[in-house]
């Protein structure tokens, strides 16, 4: 059953959870990227990229979701990928690498909880000693 | 012998009276003058008293008195004869008195009575003869009885021929007497008057009738000259020198005849009309004058009558020759409403403008955009009608349209006859009027022609002329209809979707068929929406009524339907929604029966909804059918809360549901059930393509015979599943979602592992997505996707018709096409002047490992 791709974000504390569903193709991954994009407004510190019900990726998708880790991280937000091992899109996450651009977890939960202690301690780091202000 | 006279008793006993009273006087006298001395005076006087007496009672009794009372009366007349004769002694003269009752007996009775009182005589007179001892006895008996007998025969016999005598005179005189009676009853009682007149003219006499007739009474006619009767004044000189002239003539020849007409004024103040027979007759040397009387104002009445009733009777006739040809001119005008479209419209007009000419050839000549004509002619037996094209100027028609006047030719020349393409060379007369279209353009001509004897005349021409004003108003609205009719088609049109939409896997394809010679268009609409993910409502519906009505009620029910659907309302709460839309419409009082289905291009599930519309037929992958009967709610615009409930049901892969109106099915004179049937026949042919399977259920409505209503079709036939997968991929947004669908659904058949689907799913996605956004092909084309499984090896073929070829950015193109070659075992692209083809080839897992 095909079903078109949706997004839903969500504000959760001081971060965003942008759930996508669907299949993400050529014909809608620019229109879900952007809506993600806007969604994580400047005042958010982190967002995480919830996969677990998006059915199919196809390249231009998965080339939408690198240019928007990519964008994310410019503005200095921090991200994470929720997608479980057995989806039906894991094998292609795999095959384009794309946990070089984001962290996947198995599950929300972990996803956000790791997000923001990593990005705690990174803020504490900068503003303790300040010795690696590139550190990204 | 002659029958004695009869006489009357009355007669007889006067007669016996007299008898008695005679004998009584020759008694008295006998007595008062005594002839001798010894005379016994008192016993005479005795016997006359007696007989006087007898005579008295005789007169008393009269008419009553009877046969035998007679015999006894004249038996005692003899005995008072003897009794005398004894007492006076007086032999000698007294037999002469003895005959008395014997000539009396032979005039009042029949001759053997009469004899038998003349012997009861002899034997009184024989016993006086004896008792008185008188001489000569014998001679005075043979004197008493023979005198009376000789006298008595002669008598009877007198009075025999006498009474014969009278009595023929009697009858004579009531002959006559009855004679004149029955003449006078019959010319009294005759109808027609007699009257005789004398030769100067005077009324001599005349009959009943002939009273009743002239107004007068008898009296008062006679010795009057009959011209004074009643007959006009100016009249009365030729009556009388028509009077002279018949003396005249009838004096030279004998009897003369005469018969004339008389009209006579009657006293009352009415005319008596009459026909009179007069004849002259001469009778004793006098000229008389008769005349018969005959009453002729009633045959004259009756003629009169007659004359009458068959002027009427041609009145008749002449108003149904105009009513018929009335009926026929409406005739004409009436096949503009039957027949709506100008080449059904002009062979009837020109057939029944014939008719009401009862013209042996017609044609009817139409201006044509290009200046020449078209020309339709028909003869009487209607089996030639010949269409063809002339130039304008030709023949009389050409005269006709120059002049734009009526135009009557006999005896036409061989090339006028030639020009009008009547076929008989016998016409020898042909009328032509130019028909005027709104009563000023000149838009052709009509001519008729006919065969002598007969020739047309100048009434011919009004009424051709009437015809052509009623052919050219047809003609007219004709043509106003054909523009009317196409504003209703494409009004139509515009109504129903201009194309289907694609999704790969179904092919659809929908028939819309007017019904014939309709102006207005119907309610029958069909609509396809693409629906988000993968799916497709199909929407099938009849709205009740024609016309603009039924349109417009048509046009918001669709939008409304695609509005909900569009929300995502499924097809059951569309059908509650647009059930309040018509209830709503309260300016007009419309129903509507609506199918909706939703199909999921991929799963072939179908979710249905019917609203009292004929149910939908489904036709599996082994060419079953079956129609889905399910729950089938009333109609739109019924109740306020008809509780519609969507059903589910999966078309099978290879199989088609067809959504379709009445009209598919309903045939005049047949069950519903026979039109379903032989729909689901024609269904059952086998899997194929939506297009030819409208052509196949269209058919059966064709073969029997041209749909009496609109006829509407949605066919839906969901792509097979086999060894070889064939797709059709529009570039839509939603299509490629479908195809991954139906390619990991086929690939599930043939037990490939996830990982082999998911690299084929997405090696194939990425192949049609370059297709459709690097192929350059215009909008609405097609990318070919054939998948085939051949001995555990998937070979893909993914061809574009792109005439022109972008240049690619590089990395773009290239992220497509490495990720495709880091999937596939092999990847091959061709370029080709249709097209790009890129061929794709991966061993299944599965089958490796087998």
């Amino acid at each position: 059953m095909s079903s078109p791709a949706t997004v839903r974000c969500e504000r959760r504390g001081d971060d965003v959870v942008a759930s996508l569903r669907g299949e993400l193709d050529v014909f809608n991954s620019a229109e879900v990227t952007a809506a993600v994009a806007s969604a994580v407004t400047p005042d958010a510190l982190g967002a995480v990229l919830d996969l677990t019900d998006v059915q199919f990726l196809d390249s231009s998708a998965v080339r939408g979701l690198f240019e928007l880790t990519s964008l994310l991280a410019e503005r200095r937000h921090w991200v994470r990928v929720v997608n479980p091992a057995g989806s039906p899109i894991a094998p292609t996450l795999e095959l384009v690498g794309f946990s070089r651009a984001a962290t996947i977890h198995e599950t929300l939960d972990e996803a956000l909880a790791q997000g923001r202690r990593d990005a705690h301690h990174r803020r504490d780091r900068a503003n303790a000693g300040s010795e690696s202000p590139t550190a990204s | 012998m002659e029958r004695p006279p009869t006489f009357d008793s009355r007669t007889k006993a006067r007669s016996l009276a007299f008898l008695f009273a005679a004998g009584a006087l020759v008694g008295f006298l006998t007595v008062g003058f005594p002839h001798e001395d010894n005379v016994a005076g008192e016993q005479v006087l005795t016997v006359a008293t007696t007989s006087l007496l007898l005579a008295l009672a005789c007169l008393r009794i009269g008419g009553r008195i009877s046969d035998w009372l007679l015999h006894v009366a004249l038996a005692s007349v003899t005995v008072i004869l003897s009794l005398v004769v004894h007492f006076t002694q007086q032999a000698t003269l007294y037999p002469l008195i003895y005959a008395w009752p014997t000539l009396y007996a032979f005039y009042f009775f029949s001759t053997p009575t009469a004899i038998a009182h003349l012997a009861f005589v002899g034997a009184a007179y024989g016993t006086v003869l004896i008792a008185d001892d008188t001489a000569d006895a014998t001679i005075r008996l043979v004197l008493v009885v023979g005198t009376p007998l000789v006298i008595g025969l002669l008598i009877s016999r007198l009075l025999r021929k006498m009474h014969a005598g009278m009595a023929r005179m009697a009858r004579q005189e009531r002959a006559l007497r009855s004679s004149e009676r029955r003449t006078r009853l019959i010319v009294d009682g005759a109808r027609d008057g007699f009257i005789s007149t004398d030769a100067e003219g005077r009324v001599l006499d005349v009959n009943a009738a002939a009273e009743t007739l002239l107004g007068r009474a008898r009296a008062e006619m006679l010795g009057r000259p009959f011209h004074e009767l009643g007959v006009p004044e100016s009249e009365h000189q030729r009556f009388e020198a028509r009077r002279r002239a018949l003396l005249d003539g009838a004096r030279e020849d004998g009897e003369r005849h005469l018969a004339l007409r008389v009209t006579i004024d009657r006293p009352d103040g009415t005319r008596l009309s009459a026909e009179s027979m007069i004849w002259a007759v001469e009778r004793d040397g006098e000229w008389m004058i008769n005349a018969r009387l005959t009453d002729i104002g009633e045959r004259l009445r009756k003629q009169e009558e007659r004359e009458r009733l068959v002027a009427a009777e041609a009145a008749r006739e002449q108003a149904e020759l105009a009513t018929t040809t009335i009926a026929r001119l409406q005739a004409v005008a009436d096949a503009a409403l039957t027949h709506h479209h100008l080449d059904e419209l002009l062979p009837t007009i020109l057939e029944r403008s014939r008719e009401v000419m009862d013209a042996d050839a017609a044609a009817l000549l139409l201006t044509q955009d290009d200046g020449s004509l078209s020309r339709l002619t028909c003869d009487r037996t209607m089996t030639a009608i010949v269409a063809e094209r002339v130039p304008a100027e030709a023949g009389i028609a050409g005269r006709v349209l120059a002049g734009a006047r009526p135009l009557l030719v006999h005896d036409p020349s061989a090339g006028d006859l030639a020009d009008t393409a009547f076929a008989d060379p016998a016409i020898a007369s042909i009328a032509c009027v130019p028909l005027l279209s709104g009563g000023e353009e000149i838009i052709g001509v009509v001519q008729v022609g006919c065969c002598s004897p007969r020739r047309l005349s100048d009434d011919d021409v009004v009424l051709l002329r009437l015809t052509a004003d009623r052919v050219a108003l047809a003609i007219d609205h004709a043509r106003a209809f054909g523009r009317e009719h196409r504003i209703a088609e494409t009004l139509q049109r515009s109504l129903l979707p201009d194309a289907l939409p694609a999704l790969p896997g179904i092919t659809l394809a929908a028939r819309y068929l007017p019904a014939a010679a309709e102006a207005e268009i119907g309610g029958d609409w069909y609509d396809a929406i693409t629906l988000p993910g993968g799916r497709i409502l199909l929407v099938m519906g009849d709205v009740s009524g024609k016309g603009l009505a039924a349109a417009s009620m048509l046009g918001a029910l669709r939008n409304a339907i695609r509005a909900y659907a569009m929300e995502g309302h499924g097809p059951a709460e569309i059908a509650e929604l647009v059930n309040r839309f018509v209830l709503w419409d309260d300016s007009r009082d419309h129903m509507a029966t609506l199918v909706l289905a939703v199909l999921d291009a991929v799963s072939g599930e179908l979710e249905w909804v019917n609203a009292g519309h004929p149910p939908p037929l489904v036709v599996g992958g082994a060419a079953t059918t079956a129609f889905l009967e399910g729950v089938r709610s009333v109609p739109l615009g019924v109740l306020a809360f008809p509780g519609y409930r969507a059903e589910r049901t999966a078309i099978e892969p290879g199989g088609a549901v067809v959504l379709y109106t009445d009209g598919l099915i309903e045939r005049r004179g047949e069950h519903l059930e026979t039109g379903m049937a032989a729909l689901a026949d024609a269904a059952a042919g086998g899997p194929l393509l939506a297009d030819a399977l409208c052509d196949r259920l269209l058919a059966t409505v064709s073969s029997a015979g041209a749909a009496a209503d609109d006829v509407a079709i949605l066919a839906l036939c969901h792509v097979a599943l086999g060894e070889r997968l064939e797709l059709t991929v529009p570039s839509q947004p939603s299509a490629l979602s479908s195809l991954r669908g139906l390619l990991a659904r086929w690939l599930a058949l043939w037990d490939a592992t996830d990982a082999d689907v998911h690299a084929i799913v997405l090696a194939c996605s990425e192949a049609c997505a370059n297709a459709i956004e690097h192929a350059g092909a215009p909008s609405g084309s097609t990318i070919d996707f054939v998948a085939v499984l051949r001995d555990g090896e998937v070979d893909v073929t993914v061809h574009d018709h792109g005439r022109w070829r972008a240049p690619r950015p590089a990395g773009d193109h290239g992220r497509g096409l490495d990720l495709i070659a880091a999937l596939m075992d092999d990847v091959r692209m061709q370029h080709g002047d249709d097209g790009t083809t890129l061929r794709l080839r991966l061993r299944l897992s599965s089958s490796v490992t087998a």
